[in-house]
C-alpha cells in the first residue's frame, strides 16, 4: 500500500500541468482541519473522559462515533475530494465486521483468529475494490453508484443467506469473542479512538500530499484532469482501494465494539446512505465534517431511540432521516463544515455552478 | 421441455415488468442524464395504489390506471419540486433522488404498515390451463401483451410523433434544441413523468404477479432496473429491451433451480457483460 | 431605428476565467456582418452569450433594441434568433426532414409548416434528395447545410453562424458563400469566419475581436485593403486556409 501511495505520488510529481490552473485549483482545496490545538485538545477530551467519568451508555456511543467517524472519513475521501459517489460503502464496513466475527468465531476467540480475519476482510475488500472499480470507473461515474448499490445488497443478501449458516449464522447474526488483549470496555475505547485518530491522520497527510491535488484536479474536472495527463481511473481505484480499507478496518472495530455483527453491517439506509449523509451534513471534501456529522447523526438516533417509547411516531426515525437527508442535499449541500469554511473563503464543495453547465 | 416452456413464459413476463421499469429509467438518463434513484419509490407506490384500487374497486383496469396516474403525479411533482433547481450537479440530483426513494418507500410503510400485503390477480385474469404439462396462467399472458404492448407504443411515440422527435433530439443535444427555440426543460419534466408513470405501471402489475406487495419491493425493483440499464446500455430502450429479456429469463431459471441465488444471478450477468463490453450491450460509448 | 442586435460593453466569464471583456457590436438590419479573430478571441462565447448560454455580466445585449439578458435559450430563440453553432448544429439521429421540422413552433398549421420547408428546400436542393435520411449519415458539406436550413425554416430576424466553412472542402465553401449571399435582405446575419476569401464573398461589414474585446469594425472593403491588420490580427495563415 505505501509503496503504491509513493508511486502515485511520483506519478502525481511528474505529471504535467502541475503549475498550470489544476495548481491553483488545489490551491482552494478546502482545509477542514482546524487548528492543530483544537484537535489536540478534542484528543485529549476523549482520551481523558472515561478516566474521569469511567464507561457507559455515553461511552458507547462515543465508540460507535469513533468507528462511524473512522467510516465517514473514509467515504469523504471519495465524495469530498475525489467527487465519485458510492451507495455502497457498507460493503467494505459489512465485510469488515464479518471478516473479524467469522474469524474470531473460528478460532475460539484467539488473536490468530482476529488477525487472520482482519487480513481476510482486507484482502477481500481490495479484491471488492478492484472488481467494482474495473467494472464501473472505467465507463461513466453514474455506474459507479448503481454498480456499488448492487454489490453492497448482494452482499447484504449473502451474509443472510441460509445456505452460509454454517459461516455466518445467516440471518441470526454472529456474536464475537473478543479476545483477551482488547477485552475490557477501556480497551475497545481506545482502540475505537486510535483507530479514528490513525484514520485522520492518514488521510490528512494523504489529501495534502501531491496526490490530494491530483484528486482535486479530478474531481473538479475529471475530463480536464485526464487531458492534462493525470491517469484518472488509476487515481480513483487507489482512493477507492483505500478508502475501501480504512472502511473495513472500522467495520472490524465496529463489529469488537459492539462483540455482535449481523446483515444490518451491509445495510443500505442504515450504513451505506448514513454515513453519506454524515459526510453531506458536516461537509464534503473538509475530511472532519464526516466526524462532526458522524457525532451530530449518532447522537440524534440514540435519543430517538430512548424517547421513541414515548412517542411513537418517532419510530418513524427513517422516513425523518429520508426527510433530512432531501433538505440537506438540497438545501445545505456544503454542510456545516463546509459552508463555515466557505464563510471563510476558502472552501467548496465540488465544482462552482457557472457557466460551464449550460442555462437550458 | 414443459418446464423449459414454463420457464420461458415466466421470465417473459418478468421481463414485461422489467422493461416497463428501466425503458423509464433509460428514457430519463438518456434526456436528463440523470440516473433516478426514486424510480424504485414510483414503482412502490404504483403498486400500492393499484393493489388499494382492485381491493377496493375489483377492476383491474382502473387500478392499473389509478397507480400509473399516481406515478405521473409523483415524477411531476419531483422534477418540478426538487430536480429541477439542480440540472447541471450530477451528484447533488443522484443524492435528491434516493433520498427521494427512502422517503417514498418509509411514506407506504407508515401508510401500510411493514409487512406484505396480498394482491389477488383479478378473477376475470385468474384462470389457468394445462397445455401439454405446460400451465398457462392467464395473468401471465396479460403480463407479457401488456409489456408488448407498451413497448410497441413507446417505439411508435419515439419513431413517429413530434414529442417523440423531441426526446430523440432532447438525448443527442439538449442544447441545440434549446437553441432551436423549445423550452427543453419541459420535455424532460414530461419525459421524467411519463417514466415514472411507466414505473408505477411496471408496480400496478406486478402486485398480482407476486401475489402481494411489500414496502421494500422498489427498492429491489430498482436493483434489477439498474442491472438491466446497465447490461443493455444506459439511454437506449431497445437496450433495456434486450437487458429485461435477458434478465427476466435468467431470473426465472436461476430461481427454479437455485432459489437463494436469483439476488445474485443478474448482478453476475452484469458483470460478465460489463468485462466484455463496459458501454452495456447496446449502449454508445460517449465521453462522460 | 434600432439595430438588428446590438451589444455594449459585454463581459462574461466561462468558469472562473474573463473570456468577453467589452464586446461591442452593431448589426443593421439586412446585412450580413463577419465577426473574425484569432482562436480563443472569444467569438464563439459572443455568439453564446446572444444565445443565453453564457450568462452576460455586464453590458447590454438587444435584438431590434429589446434586451435579451437574462432570457433563456429557447425564449431568445423564440424572439427570433437562429443560431448554428459550430459543431454538433443538427440531430444526427434524427431524419433530415424531422430536423428541418423540429423549430417550426406547433401552433403553425400543417399547411403552412409544409409551405416554411418547401421554401427552405428550395435554397438547398441537396437536402430535398436526403430528405428521408438520418442526419448523421450525412457528408459535412450536406450537414452545414442542414443546419442552416433547419435555422432557416422558422424565418429568424437575425441569425448566428459559428464557422460554417470549417473543415469542408473548398467547393462547398464556395456553395455557403452563395447561399449566405442569398440571405442577404431575408435575414440578417452575424457570421462567425476565419475563412478570408469566404469573408470577402459573403459580408458588408467586419467586426474584428481580439482578446474577448472588439478592437475595430467597419465595412468590408476597409479589413480586404488593410493587409497590416490582416497580419495582426488574423496571422497571415488565415489566408491561405480554405484555398
Amino acid at each position: 500500500m505505501r509503496r503504491g501511495m509513493r508511486q502515485l505520488a511520483r506519478m502525481a510529481q511528474r505529471s504535467p500541468g502541475r503549475a498550470g490552473p489544476l495548481a491553483r485549483v488545489a490551491d482552494r482545496m478546502p482545509s477542514g482541519q482546524g487548528p492543530r490545538w483544537l484537535r489536540a485538545v478534542l484528543f485529549i477530551a476523549a482520551v481523558m473522559y472515561p478516566l474521569v467519568f469511567g464507561t457507559g451508555g455515553i461511552t458507547q456511543l462515543l465508540e460507535q462515533i469513533f468507528t462511524f467517524g473512522a467510516l465517514a472519513m473514509s467515504y469523504d475521501l471519495l465524495l469530498g475530494y475525489t467527487g465519485i459517489l458510492s451507495f455502497g460503502h457498507a460493503m467494505f464496513f459489512g465485510t469488515g465486521a464479518y471478516a473479524v466475527a467469522i474469524g474470531l468465531n473460528q478460532g475460539d476467540g484467539r488473536l490468530e483468529g482476529l488477525l487472520v480475519g482482519l487480513a481476510a476482510g482486507i484482502a477481500g475488500s481490495l479484491v471488492l475494490s478492484g472488481i467494482v472499480a474495473f467494472l464501473s470507473l472505467r465507463v461513466r461515474e453514474a455506474y459507479f453508484a448503481m454498480i456499488t448499490l448492487a454489490v453492497g445488497q448482494v452482499l447484504g443478501v449473502l451474509a443472510g443467506s441460509q445456505a452460509l449458516r454454517a459461516v455466518t449464522n445467516a440471518g441470526d447474526g454472529l456474536t464475537v469473542p473478543v479476545p483477551d488483549l482488547l477485552s475490557g470496555n477501556l480497551t475497545l475505547y481506545d482502540m475505537c479512538l486510535a483507530l479514528l485518530a490513525l484514520t485522520a491522520w492518514a488521510l490528512g497527510r494523504l489529501v495534502h500530499s501531491p496526490v490530494g491535488d491530483v484528486l482535486a484536479a479530478i474531481r473538479e474536472n475529471a475530463a480536464r484532469a485526464k487531458s492534462l495527463g493525470h491517469p484518472v481511473v488509476r487515481f480513483q481505484t487507489f482512493v477507492f482501494a483505500v478508502s475501501g480499507v480504512i472502511a473495513t478496518l472500522a467495520g472490524a472495530a465496529f463489529a469488537l465494539a459492539q462483540s455482535f455483527v449481523n446483515t444490518t453491517v451491509y445495510d443500505v439506509a442504515g450504513v451505506s446512505l448514513n454515513v453519506l449523509l454524515m459526510v453531506v451534513i458536516g461537509g464534503a471534501g473538509t475530511l472532519y465534517g464526516g466526524l462532526l456529522g458522524a457525532a451530530l447523526l449518532l447522537t440524534a438516533q440514540t435519543w430517538f431511540a430512548s424517547v421513541a417509547g414515548g412517542a411513537p411516531w418517532l419510530r418513524e426515525y427513517m422516513l425523518a432521516f429520508g426527510i433530512l437527508y432531501i433538505v440537506v442535499v438540497r438545501f445545505m449541500p456544503k454542510g456545516i463544515l463546509g459552508a463555515f469554511l466557505h464563510r471563510r473563503g476558502h472552501g467548496r464543495w465540488r465544482k462552482s455552478s457557472d457557466c460551464k453547465t449550460s442555462q437550458i | 421441455m414443459s418446464v423449459a416452456l414454463t420457464l420461458l413464459l415466466n421470465g417473459l413476463a418478468n421481463s414485461a415488468l422489467y422493461f416497463l421499469m428501466a425503458s423509464g429509467l433509460t428514457l430519463i438518463f438518456g434526456l436528463l442524464r440523470v440516473v433516478n434513484f426514486a424510480h424504485g419509490g414510483f414503482f412502490v407506490w404504483g403498486a400500492y395504489t393499484g393493489t388499494f384500487l382492485a381491493s377496493a374497486l375489483h377492476n383491474l383496469a382502473a387500478s392499473i390506471a389509478g397507480g400509473a396516474a399516481v406515478g405521473v403525479l409523483l415524477g411531476w411533482l419531483v422534477e418540478r419540486g426538487l430536480m429541477r433547481r439542480l440540472y447541471g450537479d450530477a451528484t447533488q440530483q443522484l443524492l435528491i433522488t434516493m433520498g427521494v426513494l427512502m422517503v417514498l418507500s418509509e411514506l407506504v410503510r407508515l401508510i401500510f404498515g411493514p409487512n406484505p400485503i396480498s394482491a389477488p390477480a383479478p378473477t376475470s385474469l385468474g384462470r389457468s390451463w394445462v397445455v401439454n404439462g405446460v400451465p398457462l396462467v392467464a395473468y401471465e399472458g396479460f403480463v407479457i401483451l401488456f409489456g408488448a404492448a407498451v413497448f410497441a407504443i413507446l417505439q411508435g411515440v419515439l419513431r413517429g410523433t413530434r414529442l417523440g422527435a423531441l426526446i430523440r433530439a432532447g438525448v443527442s443535444n439538449p442544447e441545440l434544441l434549446a437553441a432551436r427555440g423549445i423550452p427543453v426543460r419541459r420535455v424532460f419534466t414530461a419525459v421524467f413523468a411519463i417514466g415514472a408513470g411507466l414505473a408505477a405501471l411496471a408496480g400496478g402489475l406486478s402486485g398480482p404477479w407476486f401475489g402481494a406487495v411489500t414496502p421494500d419491493m422498489g427498492m429491489d425493483m430498482q436493483l434489477t432496473a439498474f442491472v438491466i440499464v446497465v447490461l443493455g446500455g444506459l439511454g437506449s430502450v431497445g437496450g433495456s429491451l434486450l437487458g429485461s429479456l435477458v434478465v427476466g429469463i435468467t431470473t426465472a431459471i436461476v430461481s427454479y433451480f437455485a432459489p437463494s441465488l436469483a439476488v445474485l444471478a443478474g448482478v453476475v450477468v452484469m458483470a460478465l457483460v460489463l468485462v466484455v463490453r463496459p458501454h452495456g450491450l447496446m449502449g454508445q460509448r460517449e465521453v462522460a | 431605428m434600432p439595430e438588428a442586435l446590438e451589444m455594449r460593453d459585454v463581459v462574461a466569464n466561462i468558469g472562473e476565467y474573463r473570456i468577453l471583456d467589452g464586446v461591442r457590436l452593431a448589426v443593421p438590419e439586412g446585412s450580413v456582418t463577419v465577426m473574425l479573430g484569432r482562436n480563443g478571441a472569444g467569438k464563439t462565447t459572443t455568439l453564446r452569450t446572444i444565445m443565453g448560454f453564457v450568462p452576460c455580466l455586464n453590458g447590454t445585449v438587444r435584438l431590434f433594441g429589446d434586451s435579451l439578458a437574462g432570457l433563456p435559450p429557447h425564449r431568445i430563440a423564440r424572439l427570433g434568433v437562429g443560431y448554428v453553432p459550430e459543431d454538433a448544429n443538427v440531430f444526427p439521429n434524427l431524419t433530415v426532414a424531422e430536423n428541418l421540422r423540429l423549430a417550426l413552433p406547433r401552433a403553425h398549421g400543417r399547411a403552412q409548416a409544409e409551405e416554411a420547408v418547401e421554401q427552405v428546400l428550395g435554397l438547398f436542393p441537396d437536402l430535398r434528395q436526403a430528405y428521408r435520411r438520418w442526419a448523421g449519415h450525412l457528408s459535412g458539406g450536406q450537414r452545414q447545410m442542414l443546419a442552416i436550413a433547419s435555422v432557416l425554416v422558422s424565418q429568424p430576424r437575425v441569425m448566428l453562424i459559428d464557422e460554417p466553412s470549417k473543415g469542408l472542402s473548398p467547393r462547398f465553401v464556395d456553395l455557403l458563400g452563395e447561399v449566405i449571399a442569398q440571405l442577404r435582405g431575408r435575414t440578417t446575419v452575424l457570421l462567425v469566419e476565419q475563412n478570408l476569401r469566404l469573408a470577402a464573398v459573403a459580408g458588408e461589414r467586419f467586426t474584428l475581436l481580439d482578446e474577448g474585446r472588439t478592437v475595430m469594425e467597419g465595412p468590408m472593403e476597409e479589413l480586404l485593403e488593410n493587409t497590416a491588420l490582416q497580419q495582426r490580427y488574423l496571422g497571415v495563415r488565415v489566408r491561405e486556409r480554405g484555398n
